[in-house]
């Protein structure tokens, strides 16, 4: 039989206020994209499935925080190279 | 409950009335958020601004949506879409969406549930679809 099945999408409200999402919820996204896990899939291959999973959300998201640092960084050194030196210093508070 | 998960009856009938195209560059889609109070189910023939969720940033009628593709995959063929995003915004107890056609009349294309009500305070609101294949996609033709 026939039909029209709609997916289930998925909400993400941005962890910063007046900012976006966090490198944590950017790597979960990335994974609800790259790797679905069916819940009728044989439990031994679900385990391996979740393991390999973990694997590549750890990797992501080392990667997402290793950009949004350097993205800090860039900006900060632009600010500090036309004299901000105080706004510079502000661009990288709270950088984790 | 007052937000039901599904395509609408009209899109399903236009589909064969070759009322959407849904292809890259085909027709244009947009996405509009809802809260609890709106009644949407398969019935709903357009987009509607009663009951749509509001707040800074927010634009009665919602989002463009962009990058549809239609593929397949064994016998079955899917539609993706880029997630929508609104960015910096203050959006109070979106419960679910309706995707529509805004070339053809604003036709309704299917209602989505997100399970619990979604706010966003000064911050992203990101509705991001399923992963585009033949089991999970956002429209899927079976």
């Amino acid at each position: 039989m026939s039909d029209v099945i709609i997916g289930k999408p998925s909400v993400y409200i941005g962890e910063y206020v007046g900012g976006g999402l966090s490198p944590e919820q950017l790597a979960d996204m990335a994974m609800e994209r790259i790797l679905h896990v069916s819940a009728e899939t044989h439990p031994v291959i679900r385990a391996q499935a979740y393991a390999f999973r973990n694997d590549i959300h750890k990797v992501l998201l080392g990667l997402f925080k290793k950009s949004a640092h350097s993205e800090r960084r860039r900006i900060s050194s632009v600010l500090e190279r036309s004299g901000h030196i105080h706004a510079s210093e502000i661009a990288m508070q709270d950088d984790t | 409950m007052a937000i039901t998960q599904c395509a609408t009856v009209g899109f399903k009938t236009e589909l064969m009335k070759g009322t959407h195209n849904l292809n890259t560059a085909g027709n244009t889609f947009k996405i509009a958020l809802y809260l609890s109070s709106a009644v949407l189910d398969e019935t709903v023939t357009a987009y509607t601004a009663t009951g749509e969720a509001s707040g800074a940033v927010y634009v009665a009628g919602g989002n463009t949506l962009a990058g549809q593709v239609v593929t397949s995959s064994g016998s079955t063929a899917y539609v993706d879409f880029t997630d929508s995003t609104w960015a910096a915004s203050t959006i109070a107890n979106a419960r679910g969406a309706m995707i529509y056609n805004s070339t053809s009349a604003n036709k309704s294309v299917c209602i989505l549930d997100f399970g619990a009500d979604k706010s966003s305070s000064g911050s992203d609101f990101v509705v991001q679809f399923p992963s585009a294949d033949a089991s999970n996609a956002i429209i899927r033709l079976l």
